[in-house]
């Protein structure tokens, strides 16, 4: 596997993972589990991943890859 | 539906908006510096990060994102959340091609997304179903905004405003500016037009917390008459979320005016900013529209179907009942909905008009034409295929939400020959090719009999067998073949 696509795989596989965890597939079906603020504790894990996978994306934005032409 | 007793100022404000966007376009022509197709259809090539962000920020973000986004969070509840992941993800989308794509535009002067197409899969089979498959999107894509300015405009007018001839006007305003500019009237006016959605969301946002109570006595509310939508998904609804992520994700990272505006991009570190800022604003933006929707499910309860889509305007309605500031309030946010629809109409014309232009007359109409007689086919095909849309667009009866899937379940299937194109270098014409024709098959064909196995999308479903057709043919076709002679 060429350097490039070693770099791009792992990002992804985060990235796969983040959104993995955001959906809430594990969560007890008619279950809103605890709540803060009167919002269900399963919207909470959404909304971190969410902010998770948003942190990442930026991070891959900024960063780049090391193959890649830059200015 | 009642009409909103708007008064003079707020048509003012409208109209002084409108005139600016005409003021822009004319600006813009006379900043172009050449008769090239590039100069018209990417603006020379030269967008900053603020254009490029709020540019990809308004053409991004439709006016689904502020009717679709908030009906369909009033429809399912909290498990639209998905749609948060999925504008996040079609940012990852973008990192995984995009930068690579812009340097390529660069070195070989692309300017629709076909340019690409045929510079790595030489092959005539492809570049026409690509050329095809993307008009057919772009079209849907107008159209569903034409259909929501005419239902916003009948809607919020109480019928005073016909949907029709509200729709020609607005039509006509928006090909006047980006007939003139071309690229660089549309991106400028999209910056105005961004800027004044990022005012309207925050407004959303006020709007939740001073006239609707607030979010905690909603959800308090909520949780008494519509539990289930509070509820997270079952099993096969956990599919369709993940399902929907990459329908979105990887469909919209295709999008050809979003393409065009990686070609146009003055660097690529420019791009790489911009696409981090990209992936900050959902985070504000779906945010506030979801919770409109879900506070709605308190406020309005009852609301089926398609009439879950006029909440925004119910909500609109409700505010300018509470004096000056609500007034302002609505006239902002109605600003803000225009300039939704209108920036991403521009956007999806202009990329018809230069697809038209470059891949069709320039190509095979013709082939001897020079670049500003393609372009200025490309104007007339522009104005008369808009022309039919106004008119179809008073026509059809389907949901927002559906418009918006029909696309999504086309682009997924042409997103291999950007993906995978640019990171495998040793892939060839005939698998891209056979993997297009089977993944569209499957997506429309499913789509159109409303198939969802196991809570896929038809689209899903359809990109899956598209890779698998991809792999396997391109094995079938270099197994036994040196590792030297299988590269590009």
């Amino acid at each position: 596997m060429t350097q490039h696509l070693k770099y791009r795989g792992r990002w992804s596989a985060l990235v796969l993972l983040t959104v993995l965890s955001g959906i809430p597939w594990y969560w007890p079906e008619n279950d809103f589990g605890w709540q803060t603020w009167l919002v269900p504790g399963w919207v909470w894990v959404t909304l971190i991943a969410a902010i998770v996978l948003s942190a990442l994306v930026v991070w891959g934005a900024l960063r780049g890859w090391p193959d890649e032409p830059s200015e | 539906m009642q009409a909103l007793p708007l008064q003079t100022g707020s048509f003012i404000f409208i109209a002084g908006y409108l005139g600016s966007l005409l003021i822009i376009g004319w600006f813009a022509s006379r900043q172009r510096r050449g008769r090239s197709l590039g100069d018209y259809y990417l603006g020379g090539r030269g967008m900053g990060l603020w254009v490029l962000m709020l540019t990809l920020f308004a053409t991004q973000y439709s006016g689904n994102a502020l009717f679709g986004f908030t009906g369909q969070a009033y429809r399912v509840g909290f498990t639209w959340l998905a749609i948060l992941h999925s504008m996040i993800a079609v940012v990852a989308g973008y990192l995984l091609f995009a930068p690579r794509l812009q340097g390529l535009s660069r070195q070989h002067h692309f300017v629709t997304p076909n340019d690409y197409i045929e510079y790595r899969f030489p092959s005539k089979a492809l570049s026409v179903l690509v050329a095809l498959c993307l008009m057919v999107v772009l079209i849907n894509y107008v159209l569903a905004q034409l259909k929501v300015m005419g239902l916003m405009l009948a809607g919020l007018s109480g019928g005073q405003i016909d949907a029709f001839w509200g729709v020609v006007v607005l039509a006509i305003i928006m090909m006047i500016y980006s007939t003139m500019g071309g690229m660089r009237s549309v991106a400028w006016t999209d910056t105005i037009q961004g800027a004044m959605m990022l005012m309207g969301f925050i407004l959303i946002a006020i709007i939740i917390e001073r006239d609707m109570g607030g979010w905690s006595p909603a959800f308090a509310q909520l949780r008494e008459i519509a539990p289930a939508k509070l509820a997270p998904p079952d099993g096969r609804g956990a599919v369709t979320w993940f399902s929907t992520v990459i329908l979105i994700g990887i469909g919209a990272s295709v999008y050809p005016q979003a393409i065009q505006r990686i070609y146009a991009a003055r660097s690529i570190d420019t791009l790489r900013q911009s696409l981090a800022g990209m992936a900050v604003l959902p985070l504000f933006a779906v945010v506030v529209v979801l919770a409109l929707g879900f506070v709605a499910i308190a406020r309005f309860p009852g609301l089926e179907g398609s009439a879950a889509d006029q909440v925004m305007a119910m909500i609109m309605r409700d505010v300018l009942n509470t004096g000056w500031f609500g007034h302002a309030v609505v006239t902002v946010l109605l600003g803000a909905i225009l300039a939704a629809l209108m920036s991403t109409a521009d956007s999806a014309l202009l990329s018809l008009s230069s697809i038209f232009a470059k891949d069709v007359y320039g190509k095979y109409l013709r082939p001897a034409a020079s670049d500003s007689e393609c372009a200025r086919a490309g104007q007339w095909w522009a104005w008369i295929i808009l022309g039919v849309l106004v008119w179809v667009s008073t026509q059809e009866n389907l949901t927002l939400y559906r418009l918006f899937v029909l696309k999504f379940e086309i682009l997924l299937q042409i997103a291999p020959a950007f993906y995978l194109g640019v990171n495998f270098r040793s892939l060839r014409a005939t698998p891209i090719t056979l993997g297009l024709v089977t993944g569209l098959c499957v997506a429309v064909g499913g789509w159109s009999l409303g198939w969802m196995p196991f809570g896929l999308h038809p689209g899903t479903v359809g990109l899956l067998c598209n890779v698998w057709m991809v792999v396997s043919v391109h094995y079938v076709c270099t197994f036994g073949k040196p590792q030297n002679q299988r590269s590009h």
